[in-house]
């Protein structure tokens, strides 16, 4: 009997740490974007820029994929920097990975592009 | 030994017969039109504390990506808000929402209406009243709705819970203030049910639900 309770126990401990709890990494993006919302300096947007970074690097959640809107988010900040280019490939990329997008990021492409 | 294990399973017969709502039967319009995409919409505020309609619209996309939703960046669709002179929620939530749907791509529009917002000095609590109603831009139903009061304890800091969706964001140059909205969307879409990106897309039916009215205590 008390190698079926420990058994049962040992499976549950198991599993509970089986997969990651979360969808996504997402760093300190939360408050660095806030900041950024709120009072955009060159200091919140060089930490919002970090944030973006980050996220886009390296992914720990279970789609292991970055979030939906960061790649959008990245891509039209860059576009209002004058980094065209660059910020024209990332809205791309959103709209690879999420293709849901299409509909509103692929019009500010096109609006971009004209 | 064995009495012990009767005595667990009856606590556990009985724990489940308590509560039999589930999100199957509480949201099923969710599961009938199943939207991927969610745009939040600028909070309506109707407290004196001009600051809740920021803290809520930029906490909102978070919970809701983590929920397996596609939500379109709350940044992008402000410049088309302020642009469009769509600011103001309220001449949104009783009208047809289709137009969120040809612009954003959306297939749901959630709303928020903030009713009071009050902090208390006394063991430093604050209090919400508000309601999240999501909408579909297609039919105009009612997909989701959850409205009450929650208290937030921003003395006590909470351990990791089931509603501790917050535990993976890193609090540390915020104000208690926006801890607290984030800490009430996490409490309030616990019970939505699970986008299409979630493993559980489809399955959570069975879900147990609280209620749709709240009322609740969560530490920061």
């Amino acid at each position: 009997m008390r190698n079926l309770l420990v058994t049962v126990l040992f499976v549950f401990a198991l599993s509970s740490c089986s997969s990651p709890r979360f969808l996504y990494s997402w760093y300190d993006y939360e408050d660095a974007s806030y900041q950024y919302e709120k009072n955009q300096t060159p200091k919140s947007e060089e930490n919002l820029s970090k944030s973006f970074q980050k996220v886009m690097k390296k992914q720990k959640g279970s789609r292991l994929v970055v979030p939906p809107g960061i790649y959008a988010e990245n891509g039209y900040m860059l576009i209002k920097a004058g980094k065209k280019e660059e910020g024209l490939s990332l809205l791309k990329k959103e709209i690879e990975l999420y293709p849901e997008s299409q509909v509103f990021i692929g019009r500010i492409v096109k609006q971009i592009e004209k | 030994m064995k009495k012990i294990i009767f005595g667990l399973v009856c606590i556990f017969v009985f724990a489940s017969c308590a509560q039999n709502i589930t999100r199957g039967t509480q949201y099923a319009k969710m599961y009938q039109e199943k939207p991927t995409t969610i745009l939040v919409m600028p909070p309506i505020n109707n407290t004196n504390f001009v600051d809740a309609k920021e803290y809520f619209y930029t906490s909102l996309s978070y919970p809701l990506c983590e929920k397996g939703y596609y939500v379109v960046s709350p940044f992008l669709a402000m410049d088309v808000f302020q642009s469009e002179s769509a600011y103001d929620s309220e001449m949104f939530i009783n009208n047809s929402l289709s137009k969120f749907g040809e612009v954003f791509g959306a297939d749901a529009a959630l709303f928020t209406i903030i009713k009071d917002w009050s902090k208390s000095s006394v063991g430093n609590t604050i209090t919400i009243n508000i309601e999240y109603i999501l909408k579909s831009t297609k039919t105009g139903e009612i997909l989701f709705n959850r409205k009450g009061i929650l208290s937030v304890n921003c003395a006590v800091s909470g351990g990791t819970s089931l509603f501790d969706l917050a535990a993976n964001i890193i609090n540390t140059a915020v104000t208690d203030k926006i801890v607290a909205a984030r800490r009430c969307n996490a409490y309030v879409l616990y019970d939505l049910p699970e986008g299409k990106y979630s493993p559980s897309f489809g399955k959570d039916m069975n879900a147990t639900v609280g209620a749709m009215e709240f009322k609740g205590v969560v530490s920061k």
